[in-house]
């Protein structure tokens, strides 16, 4: 057998389509019991690494299909999600990537609530938020007033922090749906501060004005003005945002 | 940067006790040599991993050991890792880099899973000709690490000592021995582990692992848990006594892992051992 028969043989069984006991007689014609057993072994070990890519930075998503559907749709799920979108990131969770947004767009998850796809991209903005790479400009007060490199804003369809952060005895079985909110949804900001620690949080309108007013390049206090907010308030919520590290330079 | 001197006992780095190793490291002088690094669970990041990472390079003289080369695959090699890991080298002063010699990828996909090859020459000069291609891009000796495998693959036509000494051979590769591999396979297969270590070529052995493993009901995994075990310190000091020098000695201990100071009775122990192989009661 050569080495490239070898790999078209074994591969399937290693990401999973194919078992072991038809990839063992594929190699060997007739093979032995024990060669069956550990080639079932490696299945399983590979099976596991996939596992262990969505279920560390995913974990409270997995929780959820696991309580909405059934451990059994989670690995179905994994299944087709890796179909989809091969592993090929030797950072075993950068292969997590493409999840949230394959959970919000495939067909293959119609059955699945829609807050489990926000659920996950809540969680990978986490996942980012802590590990992405540092970037030396935000550690520069000097420069045009922008926001810190791990700065992002979602607005989601339901309540998901009030959700994450409720004792867990006392979470409901879905966060509740807030689509009728101010601004079409709920809030969240995220980013990493000056001693590496990753928040997120529900930011207050005044905040939501600063990175508006940031993000344009406009004056914070004209668009408070603009907006019908309490300029003082907006100033205050500025500085906090610089203390914080999310507003940055412009000074 | 100049190559650092690898020697002694080291450890790896692992989160649960990454931050105490770093607090104690002026105290470990002299019984924490070197740390190993797996570079795929550090060098993507940024924020309060990279510091910690950062400041153990700084701390301690060491070496990448990496775990997705695939040097057995027919997967395109990731230029990515291979280059990534050359600039660490370099900013570091590793004198060289490991990773297995197995298979991690098949068909594009990484698989994070150490693999076995059919131990037979097509794969010896399929991975001479990838590390070739390896080391002149990394610009770093790459060295390659004995692996367990819990089923001999089909097209085998030798013996996993023939193969292993075939292939480093044959990549003019330095050869990571790793002592708890030896043992687990021989185990599983029922070889003879110390003519296994007999008919390794020691000169080109520029590292050891020592490591713990787990018994289940019909086989035993190569799991990184709990302490070194006696059958392996015996293979250890037989390794040592046969290189007739104290080869660098990495504790692996990866799962479940133990505050830091069981760690250290390891290393501690690893310093004795050694000692005892080479003719010495004191501390080599």
């Amino acid at each position: 057998m050569t080495l490239a028969r070898f790999f078209d043989t074994i591969g399937p069984m290693l990401l999973g389509p194919a078992d072991a006991e038809t990839t063992a007689v594929a190699l060997l014609g007739e093979p032995s019991a024990l060669l069956t057993e550990r080639l079932a072994l490696y299945r399983r070990f590979c099976d596991l690494h996939r596992h262990g890519t969505l279920e560390g930075v995913f974990a409270e998503t997995h929780g959820a299909v696991v309580v909405t559907v059934s451990e059994a749709r989670w690995d179905k799920l994994l299944a087709v999600y890796f179909e989809a979108h091969v592993p090929t990131d030797w950072e075993l969770n950068g292969n997590g990537m493409r999840f949230p947004e394959f959970l919000a767009r495939s067909e293959d998850v119609a059955d699945l609530p829609r807050w489990i796809a926000e659920l996950a991209d809540l969680e990978w903005l986490e996942w980012q938020t802590h590990v992405s790479p540092d970037v030396p400009s935000d550690l520069s007060k000097v420069g045009p007033r922008r926001l810190g490199s791990t700065v992002a804003l979602r607005v989601y369809q339901h309540a998901l922090l009030e959700w994450l952060d409720a004792d867990t005895e006392e979470r409901p079985s879905a966060p509740r749906e807030c689509s009728e909110a101010a601004l079409g949804g709920a809030p969240v900001l995220f980013w990493r501060d000056g001693a590496l620690r990753m928040h997120r949080e529900t930011p207050a309108a005044e905040t939501l004005v600063v990175l508006q007013a940031v993000e344009l390049g406009r004056p914070t206090e004209a668009l408070a003005d603009a907006l019908g907010l309490d300029a003082a308030r907006v100033r205050a919520a500025e500085s906090e945002l610089r203390t914080c590290g999310v507003v940055i330079g412009g000074t | 940067m100049r190559a650092q001197e690898i020697g002694g006992v080291g450890v790896g780095l692992r989160r649960p006790y990454a931050t105490e190793l770093l607090e104690r490291a002026e105290n470990l002088a002299g019984r924490v040599d070197w740390i190993e690094v797996t570079p795929e669970n550090w060098l993507r990041y940024g924020g309060a991993r990279r510091r910690l990472f950062e400041q153990a390079i700084e701390c301690f003289p060491g070496v990448p050991h990496s775990v997705s080369l695939s040097i057995g695959g027919t997967d395109d090699l990731d230029g990515t890792l291979i280059d990534a890991i050359g600039e660490l080298c370099d900013r570091w002063g590793a004198p060289w880099w490991s990773d297995h010699l197995c298979y991690s990828s098949v068909a594009g996909a990484q698989l994070h899973e150490l693999l076995p090859l059919p131990f037979n020459e097509e794969v010896i000069e399929h991975v001479a000709r990838r590390a070739e291609r390896v080391q002149a891009a990394c610009g770093v000796p790459l060295v390659l690490e004995n692996a367990t495998y819990y089923a001999a693959m089909p097209g085998g036509t030798m013996d996993e000592a023939s193969f292993l000494v075939g292939a480093v051979e044959s990549a003019d590769c330095g050869l990571l021995l790793d002592v708890n591999n030896v043992w687990v396979n021989s185990l599983n297969h029922g070889t003879d582990p110390e003519a296994f270590i007999d008919r390794m070529p020691m000169d080109r052995v520029l590292q050891i692992h020592v490591a713990g493993h787990t018994r289940f009901d019909h086989v035993v995994i190569d799991t990184h848990i709990g302490p070194v075990s006696e059958p392996v310190w015996r293979l250890y000091r037989r390794a040592i006594a046969r290189a007739g020098r104290f080869v660098p000695t990495l504790i692996e201990w990866d799962q479940d892992i133990p505050p830091l100071d069981r760690v250290l009775e390891e290393v501690d122990r690893a310093r004795i051992e050694a000692g005892r192989a080479l003719g010495s009661e004191e501390t080599p």
